[in-house]
């Protein structure tokens, strides 16, 4: 409940429009960088492409790209080995578009006209933006670090929120709310440095970090249960107001049908589209977090252990991975698809 | 045999160059408006199709995550023989009527929000006609 | 027509050197990269893995974290120690088990998996290990032990209980 009020206290603070009407093009391309369509076909980006639907910028170690927002002239600069996705939800009835930080480092600068916003959502938080240039760091054991040179950013994970103006930051480990704000006194961050510092963090206690990120994508599934079966209620409500619909035209003529269809089954059917859209917004989060974080972790435990996997730490990495993937092929992979992956 | 060494000379580069010099994959033309509401009420017929729909959506909405599941509730998969089909596209900007047929079946109206990335038109947003 | 015959015989001899050639090829591109891996060669391997990579049943897309991958093998010291056998076979529809039977891991075999792809069984006194190799790439910066061509890696796993 206070999860939601705080999502409504964001979402009049910054978000207004009822969609957005934003483009995001590829303005620059410097090294490896690719573009992920919806199709799920990795192809070369190109100076000028634009993100289509569904699709999202992945760079190599060498990569790095720039991309243009219109017409807000939003610009995301998306450093190497950083996966960056631009996709949009629906919050009580209205339509926000959020930028996705898998992993990696994309430092924003956006431009919003007043009144309208944007979110930016990692593994760990969600922050709403107005008008304002910040860096966020999405590390590979799900912690968030998110820093503003200009602006003001509110960032939000469990029910609690951070407001950071100029010069701050504030970390976000998986499944806890933020942490104290971060006075940066002018110094820059390196990513690198940062990544490396949480890495370490992870190899000191892996079953730890493996338990917060399971805490997060536990919400992630407890979403997915919650909405799915009013998803499909509302769907086969739907369907037999189709039936409806075409009885009172066989009946009764098509100004009738069309009479029907705009009071009753038109709504109705585009109310049930955006509670399934949700859905799949919280199973292609949970997606991220588990192909970046998880993957990345269970990639670095394995290949370090590779020659002990009799180790009893290795051990209880492993069955607590394992216990996370069960749980991902019960439940979130319902709401995926093989185009996704 | 001169002659013969330059006639071979001559197909080899003619191959080299069928392979080099053309583009093996011309440009695709770019999605009209028209063209993009036809593709997409098209693909609602067939089972690939509506597997890949989220492609006429554009990214900056909502519906860019849909998937053939999703789709059930706004259009969904017609008795066989019967079939969507575009009855009418209202001319104008980017906003659009759109009159959608199924075969034997009443029709419905929707309108289309549109939004160009590049040179081809994608669907930003579907709502009932008025 | 005996002039015909000849040169029939000729080409027939010519493709079934050729075979034996891609046999031995094949052969010898699973050896090659066990040597690399013997060899803690990380720099190599990293090199010549194509991404999307698969890693027991985590889909790896990041450099990064592919290089992390060899690097911490061949720190670790891996090798295929006391090799019993190898065995080179195309890849078939439900090898995916050897990875694991869940939707990514087939998701990656139907989108993912290169055409002509052979699964190469290595069987160790320390387990049994799957690799799935592709067509050859040339090394493309100078790295010691480096030289020459050697198959795309395309999949690790392993050590695996036989039949999964």
């Amino acid at each position: 409940m206070k999860k939601n009020i705080i999502f409504i206290l964001i979402f009049t603070i910054f978000a207004s429009t009822l969609y957005a009407q934003s483009i995001a093009r590829v303005a620059f391309v410097d090294g490896w960088v690719d573009v992920r369509t919806a199709a799920g076909v990795v192809d070369e980006a190109l100076i000028g492409d634009d993100l289509s639907a569904g699709s999202s910028i992945i760079t190599g170690r060498d990569g790095y790209a720039e991309l243009l927002e219109r017409p807000s002239g939003s610009t995301f600069r998306v450093s190497p080995n950083t996966v960056f996705a631009i996709r949009e939800r629906e919050v009580n009835g209205r339509n926000e578009s959020v930028l996705a930080v898998a992993v990696g480092e994309v430092a924003f600068k956006v431009n919003r006209v007043a009144g309208s916003g944007t979110l930016v959502a990692t593994n760990s938080t969600v922050a709403g933006v107005r008008g304002t240039e910040f860096v966020v760091f999405s590390g590979s054991d799900g912690t968030t670090l998110i820093a503003v040179a200009e602006g003001l950013v509110e960032v939000e994970a469990y029910g609690r929120s951070v407001e950071l103006y100029a010069d701050e930051a504030v970390e976000v480990r998986p499944g806890s709310p933020p942490g104290p704000k971060i006075q940066l006194l002018g110094r820059a961050l390196d990513f690198s440095q940062w990544n490396e510092s949480r890495r370490q963090e992870f190899l000191n206690d892996p079953v730890a970090a493996l338990r917060a990120v399971d805490r997060r994508l536990d919400y992630y599934n407890e979403k997915i249960q919650e909405l799915q079966p009013q998803f499909l209620e509302m769907t086969e409500r739907v369907l037999q107001m189709w039936a409806e619909l075409d009885r009172i035209y066989l009946e009764q003529g098509q100004d009738a049908a069309t009479q029907y269809d705009r009071t009753v089954l038109g709504p109705a059917s585009i109310n049930a589209v955006h509670i399934g859209l949700n859905v799949r917004y919280y199973a292609l989060s949970a997606l991220s977090m588990r192909r970046f974080v998880v993957g990345n972790m269970y990639a670095e435990m394995k290949s370090r252990y590779i020659t002990r996997l009799n180790d009893p730490v290795f051990i209880e990495f492993r069955n607590l991975y394992n216990e996370v993937l069960r749980k991902f092929e019960e439940i979130t992979i319902s709401r995926i698809n093989a185009t996704d992956i | 045999m001169k002659k013969n060494i330059l006639v071979l000379l001559v197909i080899f580069v003619l191959i080299i160059s069928v392979f080099t010099g053309c583009k093996q994959d011309p440009e695709p033309d770019p999605v009209s408006i028209e063209g993009r509401i036809n593709q997409f009420v098209g693909d609602l017929n067939t089972a690939s199709g509506r597997s890949g729909i989220s492609k006429h959506f554009h990214s900056s909405h909502p519906f860019s995550n849909i998937d053939a599941d999703v789709l059930i509730p706004l259009f969904p998969t017609l008795p066989d023989g019967s079939s969507y089909s575009v009855g009418s596209i209202s001319s104008g900007d980017s906003t659009r009527t759109v009159v959608i047929n199924r075969t034997s079946l009443a029709s419905i109206g929707r309108t289309f929000i549109m939004l160009a990335a590049g040179n081809n038109w994608y669907i930003l947003n579907i709502t009932v006609a008025p | 027509m005996r002039k015909t015959v000849l040169f029939l015989i000729s080409v027939w001899i010519i493709i079934g050197l050729l075979s034996c050639t891609t046999y031995s090829q094949r052969k010898s591109s699973s050896n090659k990269i066990v040597d690399l891996v013997n060899a803690q060669n990380s720099a190599v391997l990293s090199e010549i893995t194509s991404l999307p990579f698969l890693f027991d049943r985590e889909i790896i897309v990041l450099e990064r974290d592919r290089n992390m991958i060899w690097q911490n093998i061949s720190n670790a010291g891996f090798s295929f120690e006391g090799i019993i056998s190898t065995e080179s076979i195309p890849v078939s529809s439900g090898d995916y088990l050897f990875f694991g039977n869940t939707f990514e891991v087939r998701t990656w075999f139907e989108k993912y998996l290169p055409q002509r792809a052979s699964l190469v069984k290595i069987n160790t006194r320390n387990g049994l290990y799957y690799m799935i190799l592709g067509s050859r790439t040339k090394v493309r910066i100078n790295l010691p032990g480096g030289r020459g061509s050697f198959p795309t890696i395309h999949g690790f796993t392993g050590p695996v209980q036989e039949a999964r």
